[in-house]
Formats: structure tokens, C-alpha cells, sequence
């Protein structure tokens, strides 16, 4: 087993025992913790509690690491700077049309891209996954200059977003075997369906 | 089942819920204060880690250099921060500083010597700038705290980038560079 591959088995292990704990452990706050950690910990946990926001960002790393070399990259690269300029139209306060409906579609369509195996051209995947960013950066730029912290708020919402791409990877990765493809394909099956869930209202 | 101990051991002891009812880290004095400062100042955090991810691209034979340039501009702007109360930069300005970093750590470009040291410096500049320059009269470690933050996190963050980049993959580098460069767009953005 070469350092790389071994090195990839620890990462996804870590990333699922930091989910499993961030299910477990349910912290006690005594105070508010606005101020220097309130920023940071809003914008963090705003796409980690969103499920619409969760299941997206989860569903753009596995499809990255579905697609292969060089979309398994490019995708976490480009999707931050992408989402960005969401956020930067959301900041400036321009109306974007039916954005929870954008970020419903964002599941749907990469949920299936998954569940069905489709490998679009990688321009495509690009194109598909930088007009989701938009909608999804858009939801979090609108909120932030109303923060107590905008720049912590930033910098929690890119790292959670980010940290969300690289578990949909680690998970993603599993699709290199049999039974892993499997259930890489059957998560996407779950993924879109909650995204008609959102698209419907049901959820 | 002894292999299982350790494991056990650690989900036992992150399992109870924790009461976070004060300030974490209370009155350290000034050095420690300062050399922690870029862990609880997110401006000057963005930008040390934009520095050590820009690093974590170059050849390692021009970090060395821009390193050393690095360490040294930092403690020279923290030791006259101490004497001469400078303001702080404005936030689009490092901002903008954050997303030229970001975008040239993302794109990986090979940069010459030369410009990634004068990068070096203006980041410590703005980076020690952000520090409260309020007189002290503990100017020294003051300083020295400042100064030793500001390098070692930039080393660790070049240490962590350049690790992941050869046990998991070379790309790691460069999504912590789109992560910098979202940051900072969107912080331009903001109505000062």
C-alpha cells in the first residue's frame, strides 16, 4: 500500500469519526460567545445545519471524486471562488430570483449526476456546479454584513463548506470498489431524493 | 481489545458536554497575548495562512529564502509597532491582499524569488499592523510575542500545507488558496 493511499484511508477515517463525534457531542454554551467567536461559529454552522446547504456541498465532493482526475481538484477549487462571487452579489444586496429553489435544484441534479453515474464533459461539470455555487454563496452573503463579525463569518462559512467537499471526497473515494460504488451511488440516490424533498416543500 | 484503550479512552473523554462559561484564555501577559493574536484575529489569520499556503507552492528552495525574509520583516515590524503606535490597516486592504494570495496560490503559478520575498514583507507589515498598538510597558516580549506568532504561523500552515500536499494529494495547497481568496472577496465586499 503506497503512503498516499494509506494517508487517504486515515483522512477519511478522520472525517468520519469528526462527523460521528459532531453528532455525539452536543456542547453546553454559557453564553452567547458573540463577539470574536460569534461571527466564525454563525458562518460555520450555517452550511453544516443547513441540510439543503449539507447535502449539496457533501454531493459536489463526491461527485468530484466520482468524476476522477482532474474534476476531484478542480470542483473544491473552483466551487469556493464561484460561491464567493455569490456571496459578494448577496453582500451588495442584488436580487437573485427563487434562491432556495437554486439550491434545492443543486441536489436534485448533482444527487442524480451521482446515483446515475453520469460523467458529463468536465466543462460541463464545472458550468453545472459554478451556477449552484452562485445560488449557494448568494444565501450566505445576503446574512453576512447583518453579523456581529462579517470577516469570522466569512472565514467559518468557507471552511465549513470546504470541510463539507472534503468528506463528500473521502466518501467518494469508496467508489474505487464494488460494494463502495454501490453505496457512493445509493447516497446519491438519497441526496436527490431529499432535494425533492426541498424542490416540493415536503421537507 | 487492548488495541480498542486508547480509542475508548478519547471518545470517553470528548463525550461529556463541556461549558465553555468564560473567556478560554484569560489575561497571558503580552507575549503570549500577541503570539497567540493571529489564532483570534481573523484578519491577520487569513493573511498568514494565505502567506504559508502561497509557500506550500513554491519550490522549497525559494522558501527558504522568502522564509527568512519573512521571519525577519516580522520582527522588525513588531519591534517598531512598539515605538511608533501605527494604525491597522483597513480591512479591503487586506482583503485585497488576501485574495492576491489566495488566486496565486490556487492557480500554483512558479513565482520568481524576488517578488515572492517582497510578498513576504508586505504581509508581515500588514499582518503586524493589525496587532493593538496600544503602548505597552512590556515592549519587549510584546515584540517578541508578536513577532514569533506571526512566523510560526506561517510555518506551521507551510509545514501542514506541504504534508498534505505529498501524503494526500499535491492539490491541497491550492483549495486552501480558493478558501483565502472566497474570504477576501467577500470581506471587499462588505460596506465599510
Amino acid at each position: 500500500m503506497t503512503d498516499q493511499i494509506r494517508w487517504t484511508r486515515y483522512f477519511s477515517l478522520a472525517c468520519a469519526t469528526g462527523a460521528a463525534l459532531g453528532i455525539l457531542i452536543e456542547p453546553a454554551w454559557a453564553h452567547s460567545g458573540e463577539g470574536a467567536s460569534g461571527g466564525f461559529w454563525s458562518g460555520f454552522l450555517h452550511p453544516v445545519t443547513g441540510l439543503d446547504h449539507l447535502i449539496a456541498m457533501v454531493g459536489v465532493g463526491i461527485w468530484g471524486a466520482f468524476l476522477g482526475v482532474p474534476a476531484i481538484w478542480l470542483l473544491p477549487v473552483i466551487f469556493p471562488l464561484v460561491m464567493a462571487v455569490g456571496g459578494v452579489i448577496g453582500i451588495i444586496g442584488v436580487p437573485l430570483p427563487s434562491v432556495e429553489t437554486w439550491i434545492a435544484a443543486s441536489a436534485v441534479a448533482i444527487g442524480l449526476g451521482i446515483a446515475l453515474a453520469l460523467r458529463p464533459p468536465l466543462s460541463l461539470a464545472i458550468l453545472i456546479v459554478a451556477v449552484f455555487a452562485i445560488f449557494h454563496g448568494y444565501a450566505h452573503g445576503a446574512e453576512m454584513p447583518h453579523t456581529a463579525n462579517p470577516l469570522a463569518y466569512a472565514v467559518g462559512f468557507v471552511l465549513a463548506t470546504g470541510a463539507l467537499h472534503l468528506c463528500g471526497i473521502a466518501f467518494g473515494l469508496l467508489e474505487r470498489n464494488s460494494a463502495g460504488r454501490i453505496a457512493v451511488r445509493a447516497t446519491g440516490g438519497v441526496i436527490a431524493m431529499l432535494g425533492v424533498g426541498f424542490l416540493t416543500g415536503a421537507l | 481489545m487492548r488495541s480498542l484503550r486508547f480509542p475508548c479512552l478519547v471518545i470517553a473523554a470528548l463525550l461529556p458536554d463541556t461549558a465553555f462559561a468564560h473567556e478560554a484564555f484569560g489575561n497571558l501577559g503580552p507575549f503570549y497575548t500577541h503570539m497567540l493574536h493571529p489564532a483570534v484575529d481573523p484578519s491577520q489569520g487569513v493573511l498568514l495562512v494565505g502567506m504559508g499556503a502561497l509557500l506550500a507552492r513554491q519550490p522549497v528552495e525559494t522558501v527558504r529564502s522568502a522564509y527568512a525574509v519573512f521571519a525577519m520583516a516580522s520582527a522588525l515590524a513588531a519591534v517598531i509597532l512598539t515605538v511608533l503606535p501605527l494604525t491597522a490597516p483597513g480591512v479591503r486592504l487586506t482583503a485585497a491582499t488576501a485574495v492576491l494570495l489566495g488566486i496565486m496560490t490556487a492557480i500554483g503559478l512558479q513565482l520568481p524569488r524576488w517578488f515572492v520575498a517582497v510578498l513576504c514583507v508586505g504581509v508581515a507589515i500588514i499582518a503586524a499592523l493589525s496587532f493593538d498598538a496600544a503602548p505597552s510597558t512590556k515592549s519587549i516580549q510584546t515584540a517578541a510575542g508578536g513577532a514569533l506568532g506571526l512566523a510560526l504561523t506561517v510555518l506551521i500552515v507551510w509545514g501542514a500545507l506541504d504534508w498534505a500536499g505529498e501524503r494526500l494529494h499535491p492539490v491541497a495547497a491550492a483549495v486552501a488558496g480558493s478558501w483565502i481568496a472566497a474570504v477576501g472577496l467577500m470581506v471587499m465586499a462588505l460596506p465599510v
